[in-house]
């Protein structure tokens, strides 16, 4: 299969799920309406007493962003195996990665969604003087990390007893190093840094990203084979 | 009677009877254990900590510190600037990671102390630079702790190439070792935090640190914890696949130490070893035993599930 077919098939699915939700609204609405309390929680304790957004703001940027983003990942394969979904993309004529794929195009153009409204919230709340470029870049390749792991675990949970329960119990610890890059990486780039100071942060995002995203594409099969 | 060809074969029959990994193990523990309490020289502290590299000294939760008026204990890095001498004791100044002016009292007695065990010729600086003479013995359980983060490292990566074994040929073995080889992990795990705890109380004074180093060994711990979670009738193929994504974090783990500063220290670095020759003799010795330990007890475990699948497999073919 040429890489131009495969991806066009991995688009076919995304669109599939993104139009979806475009129609349902389902996830997104919640997904934002989370982060916004996440972020009111954290501005109400914090806000008042200390004015150093880069102590307190990037944790609360990426708290809200990895919780909301979580609820949209836990039905991501939730709402194909109860409405039998599932079955009719396993016997569709593509490669099952392919199927991984376009649910990764889907999920991160999601959580980029939700990012487009989280930032300026936090940018409002937390008094950030100003957002870099360079942090959007730090928020794109964490979201992207987080969201290509938890797809493919996400998959493995709905197979579980517990369903979409068991997803933050896999999850949040497999992807501790994207948080923590991303948290510090923030963390210095709101403090007046630099490229060159979240450099180290940065590569380890993309190393993470690659193998992660590489490996789950290696083992999506065995996921979703009966 | 004394025909040798009979003793040989009594010695092959002694080797093929016996768990011979089992006696090894059993051995080399106690081996270890002297080379560790007794053998050892009794030094302090035989490593230093990337902290403590350039003139900086970590001190330990039980010096006491003066800033400005205030008196202060607990994990802080203190890089040294001059070191003064009174009646019975020294002056250490140096700064804070925050810039902040800090002093330091050391009895002479206590440095005599440690200068008498180490043996002669380590000067004042050179004692509060490398040397934390606070921890007293506790440093002893490194070798353990050593051994102990080795097998952890070892059976998760046999988790990790038995999970692929088991999604490539879809032979029960390989989940059976993939599964045994967690639990050993996690348990490993477990006692890697429990052994790091001890040794940091005297030696930080404090149980945990939110270190790198720390934070990551923890993270191992919890997604080990899931991975034992997801298991269960079934979820063989999910809990192999897991067991390949969840490998990715163990190199970060072992190389968070020289990724980034951390208060924890590093014994093997590529520039060579920072402990002495019989340290390091004894530490490897300790390596070996957990080494066979390992082998022994994946053995029994693996053992184990095999005899789990048996029952059963015999169970279900009486219901039907």
């Amino acid at each position: 299969m040429s890489a131009a077919g495969f991806l066009k098939k991995a688009y076919t699915i995304a669109w599939k799920d993104l139009s979806a939700e475009l129609r349902a609204k389902e996830m997104i609405n919640s997904m934002a309406l989370f982060s916004l309390l996440v972020l009111l929680v954290f501005s109400f304790s914090f806000g008042p007493i200390f004015r150093n957004v880069d102590q307190f703001g990037s944790a609360a940027l990426w708290v809200a962003i990895t919780f909301a983003g979580m609820l949209g990942l836990s039905k991501s394969f939730l709402n194909e195996a109860v409405t039998g979904g599932l079955h009719g993309l396993m016997i569709c004529p593509v490669d099952r990665s392919a199927i991984y794929v376009g649910k990764v195009i889907s999920n991160s153009l999601l959580v980029f969604a939700l990012e487009a409204f989280t930032v300026p919230l936090f940018v409002i709340f937390f008094d950030v003087p100003g957002v870099p470029p360079t942090l959007l870049a730090v928020l794109l390749l964490g979201t992207f990390g987080f969201v290509a792991v938890g797809t493919a675990l996400s998959a493995v949970a709905v197979r579980t007893r517990a369903r979409e329960l068991f997803l933050p119990v896999l999850l949040f610890p497999l992807t501790v190093p994207v948080i923590l890059g991303g948290v510090s990486a923030t963390k210095t780039l709101l403090g007046g840094g630099g490229f060159a100071d979240v450099a180290d942060w940065v590569k380890l995002l993309v190393m993470y990203d690659l193998i992660l995203f590489t490996a789950s594409i290696a083992t999506f099969d065995y996921i979703v084979e009966e | 009677m004394s025909n040798p060809l009979h003793a040989i074969r009594k010695a092959k029959l002694f080797i093929v009877h016996h768990d011979w990994t089992q006696i090894a193990a059993a051995a080399l523990i106690l081996l270890s254990i002297y080379l560790a309490f007794i053998w050892a020289p009794p030094i302090y502290a035989p490593m230093t900590s990337t902290f403590e590299e350039g003139g900086s000294y970590f001190a330990s939760g039980k010096e006491e510190f003066t800033v400005g008026d205030q008196t202060l204990t607990g994990p802080r890095n203190i890089h040294v600037t001059s070191i003064a001498e009174t009646g019975t004791a020294y002056v250490v100044t140096g700064e804070l990671d925050d810039g902040r002016v800090a002093e330091m009292v050391i009895q002479k007695a206590d440095v005599e102390n440690v200068r008498e065990q180490q043996g002669s010729g380590s000067d004042i600086s050179s004692l509060v630079v490398t040397h934390n003479i606070f921890q007293g013995e506790s440093w002893r359980i490194f070798y353990f702790h050593v051994g102990i983060s080795w097998v952890m490292a070892l059976a998760f990566f046999h988790t990790f190439v038995a999970s692929i074994a088991y999604l490539r040929t879809e032979r029960e073995r390989w989940d059976v070792v993939a599964n045994a080889a967690a639990e050993v992990g996690f348990l490993m795990a477990t006692l890697v935090l429990v052994t790091g705890a001890i040794w940091a109380k005297p030696a930080w004074g404090t149980w945990w640190d939110w270190d790198p180093r720390l934070t990551t060994s923890l993270v191992l711990w919890l997604i080990y914890g899931g991975y034992l979670a997801l298991r269960g009738e079934g979820m063989e193929r999910q809990a192999a696949v897991f067991g390949v994504l969840a490998f990715a974090s163990v190199p970060i783990t072992f190389i968070s130490i020289r990724l980034w500063r951390t208060v924890h220290p590093v014994a093997i670095e590529s520039s060579g070893a920072n402990i002495g020759t019989n340290i390091l003799i004894a530490m490897l010795v300790a390596l070996l035993a957990m080494s066979f330990l390992f082998i022994h007890v994946m053995s029994l475990r693996v053992k184990l599930g095999l005899a789990e699948k048996k029952v059963k497999e015999k169970k279900r073919s009486i219901r039907r």
